[in-house]
Parts: structure tokens; sequence; C-alpha cells
């Protein structure tokens, strides 16, 4: 099919429009057992849009995979957080982020020490040891102190603090107050400082999926850095999904299998490359 | 190929006699009339590229919209152009003259997703085999692969997810780290980090065509910038120009003022986000000891209407579309914290210039010039112009140091406008008998520059530009 045949979405992605444009088949159903703050695992699967609705050329496609696992324990002041996030970029090229973070237990899960790493894979499965990277870091009196490579830096920082990855746990534990907010910094990948962060709840929205109306709990981000972010739980406040702008991150339970079908197509993109 | 290789030959036999000749007379001569000034030579080079970036968005440059901590603190550290220009404002084609410093119908590049024309040799061919770089790239190439792994001179560290500057750049920017955080101080690199922010506005207007009747975030509405002083035009206008602005996005959404002003608010965000990335980089550079010895250039590809003269997106000839950020910066060589809002300059003047500093001949037909006379301040006040090439090979944009003149083939609209006192092009001199002889001076300095052109075979109309 000619990409002069394919059709803009024309609005913003919600859950609803992603089930319109075809891109969403069905939602994950709330679990009645799931615990914001106790132990569990949530999978995204990370989908990004080109702006058109499903269409052979629509270039919309997974991106990546996001894992996040809480442990609680209860007789430390923190829990921790284990990140994995994979990216896939164009034919095939993998970089896979791995953080343990151990979080403060107030409402923002406030980073307080953590280990990251970051490595490539190239699109023949080999490791590019040349751009892994590995540090710990930690947060004192406003100040982040990262040790990488036998050096340490510090960098000043406002609070209060989150990351990224934590927020995605953070929201579940705020309670559904209309017009209520939250204000804090971000430090992005705990790497990137981005201030004056603002979450917002907006009430219960209905959401259609197929046949099915779903009532859902949004709450939206506006801040530095970022493109707004909306947040869409359930009742059970589990974060189902977060969309911002192109990028969507939706639970899903079969991403690894997603993920495997995107990295064999982007490799095979490179090989076909590679004969030319 | 192989010319560059024999060239190469050429110049190491020159240096062996050079060194010898220097060895064999050291104690003939004194070393103070044998040496030669010593010429300092940046160990590496960082280009980093955006795309879709307009000039006007950078904090410290004055843009009131966004915070941009990184390309402030870039632009305090080094000169940074005002006057710009995109030498064809779309992706690929001007790609190919920042990597060539020749114009995009020279490189065959007159559309998107073209290659180069294989006897032109890129930066990452040139510098890896003239000067001995590691020549390394991440991100957006677009030549023709939007995200390649097969760059002619360049070792592809990753590659970015095409249309997703605002996931894909991530991991493009986390490889430029990887990269410096553990790069042996021993070997010379030349860093390509090519981010795909801010063109991610594209995907925006896909999913905000649709005019809606609230703004989704209520809290933004006393927050969205104003419209642009130029946001009506003048309606004479060539036809290409009216055809760009009736099929793109507010028109078929019928756009009210509200929802202009929220594309130009959202359009600043992946500037933001961008800056980022950028930052990481920068961050890396310093924390592992290149910085002194890096010299760094910072442009986009093209600019972005930002609802001046009502448009969205590039492929213009106006200032927003054509307009580009351009900071060089070199710690302790070139001059901190310096604004150059006169000089002309273009993507073209990047691989001379490069060659200028790492003291190495540029390929040959270079269209654009070294600025590092201009950086050290000592050039004169030679006549200055400037050609933006249109999509298609269909039109042409010529700066001179007060006026912009505009013409499109089989298009009897020409556009002419007075720079120096009507910066926003609001006025089409071009029918005004007054101006005449300045629109005839313009013609003829355009035919004249076409016609040193070396242009390539696949580029259509090149006749009507000799002649016209």
């Amino acid at each position: 099919m000619p990409k002069s045949d394919r059709i803009r979405v024309g609005s913003p992605l919600t859950p609803s429009k992603l089930n319109e444009i075809g891109e969403l088949d069905e939602f994950p159903i709330s679990q009645k057992s799931y615990v914001p703050d106790g132990d569990w695992t949530l999978i995204y699967r990370i989908w990004g849009c080109h702006g058109y609705k499903k269409h052979p050329n629509s270039q919309n496609r997974d991106m990546g995979i996001l894992r996040i696992r809480r442990k609680t324990d209860n007789a430390s002041d923190s829990f921790t957080l284990e990140i994995d996030q994979d990216t896939i970029n164009d034919t095939g090229i993998l970089n896979q982020v791995h953080a343990r973070i151990y979080c403060a237990k107030d409402h923002l899960a406030s980073p307080k020490e953590w280990q990251i790493t970051s490595r490539f894979i190239d699109s023949e499965k080999n490791l590019m040891p040349k751009l892994s990277t590995e540090e710990r870091g930690e947060i004192k009196n406003n100040t982040m102190i990262i040790k990488t490579k036998g050096r340490e830096f510090k960098r000043e920082l406002s609070t209060p603090l989150t990351s990224d990855w934590s927020l995605f746990e953070a929201l579940q534990r705020i309670k559904f107050n209309d017009g209520s907010s939250v204000q804090f910094n971000l430090l992005e990948g705990l790497c990137l400082f981005k201030p004056n962060q603002k979450l917002t709840y907006r009430g219960k929205e209905a959401v259609k999926i197929n046949e099915n109306v779903l009532m859902l709990h949004r709450f939206d981000q506006l801040g530095e850095g970022i493109l707004p972010y909306e947040y869409w739980l359930d009742d059970q406040h589990r974060l189902l999904a977060a969309i911002s702008m192109n990028k969507v991150y939706i639970v899903d339970d079969q991403a690894d299998e997603v993920m495997d079908e995107q990295i064999e197509k982007q490799r095979q993109r490179y090989l076909r490359r590679k004969k030319k | 190929m192989n010319a560059f290789k024999n060239k190469m030959k050429r110049r190491d036999f020159i240096k062996v006699i050079g060194a010898a000749f220097a060895v064999l007379s050291n104690g003939i001569f004194s070393k103070n009339v044998f040496a030669a000034p010593k010429k300092e030579r940046p160990k590496n080079i960082l280009l980093i590229i955006t795309d879709q970036q307009h000039i006007d968005t950078i904090q410290a440059g004055g843009c009131p919209h966004v915070k941009t901590p990184a390309l402030d603190r870039l632009k305090k550290r080094g000169v940074s152009f005002m006057q710009s220009y995109s030498t064809n404002p779309v992706c690929s084609p001007a790609r190919s003259s920042i990597f060539t410093g020749r114009t995009s119908s020279e490189t065959g590049v007159y559309v998107n997703g073209l290659p180069i024309r294989s006897d032109i040799p890129n930066l990452g061919q040139w510098f890896s085999e003239q000067a001995g770089y590691e020549t390394v790239y991440a991100g957006k190439w677009h030549l023709p692969g939007t995200y390649s792994q097969f760059i002619p001179g360049f070792k592809v560290i990753n590659t970015g997810i095409s249309g997703m500057g605002y996931f894909g750049d991530i991991s493009v920017s986390r490889a430029c780290e990887g990269y410096l955080r553990n790069h042996s101080k021993s070997m010379p690199f030349f860093m390509v980090a090519s981010f795909m922010q801010p063109h991610d506005i594209c995907e925006w207007l896909r999913l905000n065509t649709e005019n809606p009747d609230i703004l989704r975030y209520e809290n933004l509405k006393d927050k969205l910038p104003e419209l642009p002083n130029n946001f009506h035009y003048d309606a004479n206008e060539p036809e290409y120009v009216k055809k760009r602005r009736r099929r793109v996005d507010p028109a078929i959404g019928k756009w009210d003022e509200q929802q202009w002003r929220y594309y130009r608010w959202s359009y600043y965000r992946p500037i933001e986000f961008v800056d980022a990335e950028i930052g990481r980089v920068l961050q890396a550079l310093e924390d592992f000891g290149h910085a002194k010895d890096t010299l760094i250039v910072f442009t986009s590809d093209h600019g972005e209407g930002m609802a001046h003269h009502q448009m969205v997106r590039k492929n213009t000839p106006y200032d927003e579309s054509a307009r580009v950020p351009f900071i060089i910066s070199w710690l302790g060589q070139i001059p901190e914290n310096k604004t150059d809002t006169t000089h002309l300059v273009s993507g073209l003047d990047i691989m001379p210039t490069l060659c200028d500093y790492a003291s190495i001949n540029p390929p040959k037909n270079m269209r654009g010039k070294s600025l590092k006379l201009m950086l050290e301040g000592k050039t004169g006040n030679e006549s200055q112009l400037l050609v933006t090439e249109l999509i298609s090979n269909t039109g042409r944009m010529l700066r001179t140091e007060r006026y912009k003149y505009v013409t499109f083939k089989d298009d009897p609209v020409e556009q002419l406008f007075d720079m120096q006192n009507d910066p926003g092009e609001t006025k089409n001199l071009a029918a005004n008998s007054k101006f005449s002889p300045i629109l005839h001076e313009h013609r003829k300095l355009l035919r004249d520059w076409e016609r040193q052109l070396d242009v390539a075979l696949n580029v259509p109309d090149t006749d009507h530009w000799r002649k016209a």
C-alpha cells in the first residue's frame, strides 16, 4: 500500500484512540489482588506512533520494553526497584539498561542510592564493550554523587526529586483526589535533571476498548525537558499505560515475545542492507 | 576512494621529506630561524546535529519559551552565528551539504533519501583518511537510509529509531556517552551525534491536526507563546509556497489562534528534551577529560515554521524554515560567548572550517568557506552571498547582506525582502519598480553562482538555473 494512503490520527493518543486506530486490541484487566506498595512486577511494551493510523507503511512500531520489579523491605526505610529497559534501535542495535534503585519510602519514591549499567548489543548479537557504562549513584543533601571508573563526580540538585522509573511506582500510591497535584524535580534515567515537574490528578475517564467501556483514572505531568505525560490507572491503582505524545508504555505480559519479533525484524533489515 | 588514498600517500611523502629536511638542517640553521609558528589543531571534533531546530530556540540566545541549559552552556563557550542558513531546508539535501561542503544539487541529493554522489567525499572519509581521526557516528543519517550502519567513512555506534526521536535519541546519546567514557585519549576522534529531535513535531502535527474546542491541559492557557509578529504575511507569494500552506495540518484542521499557540508551545518541548540529551554528551566530554581538546560544532539541518507566515514544518525559503543554529566552540582557541550577527554562514562552511582547524586541505570544489579567520577576528569586508536551494531543485533563495531574493522555476512571482527593515519578511518588494535594480542585481548574482556548480547528473532542471 502506498504511503499516500496513510491516514493521520488527527487527535492525541489515549487508550481509546489507540484502540480506535487499530493499534490496541485488548487492554489488561484489573487484578483485584494488586497492592501498589507490595511486591510486584509490571512489564510495559514501549510503542511509538508516527502519527498515522494502522497501515503497512505507518512506521508505527514497538520500540522497547520496560520491566519494573518492586521489592519491599519491611526492616529498612527504603524499598527496591529493579529496572530493565531495552531499546530496539533501527537495524537491530539493542541498548539494555539495568538499574537497581533504593527508594525512600516517601510519596515520590525518591531515589537514595542506585546502580545502573548501560550496554549495547550489535545487530549480530555481539556486545559493544566500548559503549558500556556502569556507575553507582547516591543523593546526599541535594548533591548527587556518581562513582564510575574509579572516579567520583558531584552535581548539585534540588529536591524533592524522583526518577522517571520511580515515578511509575510512586504515582500508584497517590490518592485519587480531583485536582490534587504533586510538584517535584525529575532525574530522568538517573542522569538528566529536569526540574519543575507537576503531576495532577484529572479524574476518572471512560475508555472504550472495542465494545467494552473501562473507567480509568488519569494523571497529567507537565514540566521542563519533557513532553506532557498522561498516566492511566485502574481502580486498583495499577498503572496500565503512560502516554507522552507519540511514545506509549502499555502494560503487556506478552511484551517479551513482541520484542523478540521486533529485534529479529530489525536484524533482518540489517542483514539485507549488509548483503547490498 | 582510491583518489583519496593516493592523495594521502602524496601528503605523507611530503611530510616525510619535510621531517627529514628538518632533521638534516637542525645543525645548520638555528631553531628560531627554521621554526614555523605552532599550529594548534583540535585533538578531537564533535559535530552535534539536531533535526528541524530553528535558530531562535536557545534560551541564552534570547528565546523566552524554552529552558536549554546545555545549549546555553555551549553558546557561552563559543561563537554563535545568527545569520546561519540551511543549504536546502529539508533533511537529506541539507545533510548532504553539511557532510560534504557541496550544494545539494552537486551532491545529487535534491530530495530526501538519496545517496551522496560517489565521487564526493564526506567528513568521515576525509577526516579518517586525511587526518587519522577515528570517525564514529551515532543517530540519524538519511543519506540515503534514515538510520544506517553502513555510512562511508564512519564506524556507526548506534542508529536511533526512525521518526521517534523522543525515545531513540536517548540511546543515541547513551552510545556517545559510553564511547566518550571508554575512549583512550591517545586516539583522536571525530564524533557525529545526530539527534532526531525536535523533528517529532511532525508526529505532533499528525496527532493534533484536528482543532479541539478546549486546550488539553487547561493550566497552560496563560503560558502559551503569543503568535509571531509575522503570522500575517504578504500574499504575493510563489505558488509553491501557497501550496505548502494549503496542504498542511493547520489548514486541514482549520486551526484557531489557541491551537496555533499550543503548537508553538509544543514545538519547544522536544527542544528541551534534546537539549538534555546533548547535555549528556557534553557532560561525558567534560567528565572524562576531552573538553579542552575537542572542537564542537552544533547545527541543525533545517528549521521549523513555528506559525510564522502561518507555516508549519520546513521546506520553504522563509527564515523560520531556513535559518538554523550554528555554534562553534573550542575552549581556549575560539572566542567565548560571542555572537556574530553579520556574517552569512551555512552548512557548506562546516567541511572547509573543520579542515582548516585540522590543518588539512579540504576536498576540491568547496562552495563554502573556512570560518577560522572570521572566528579569529581577521576578516575584512568581503562581499557576502549565500544560496539556499529548495526541494526537487525547484527554487532558490539568495541572501545578500541586506536582501533576500526568492525565485521558483516556472513561477512569475518572485520575492524580495529587505532583511534590514523587514526581518520578518512581510513585504514582498519584488513588484515594486523602485527595487528593480536590486532585483536585477540579485538575479545576476544567482545566475553567476549557479554557473560555478558541478551539478550531479541525476538532478532535474539544471539548465533552468544556469540560464535563468
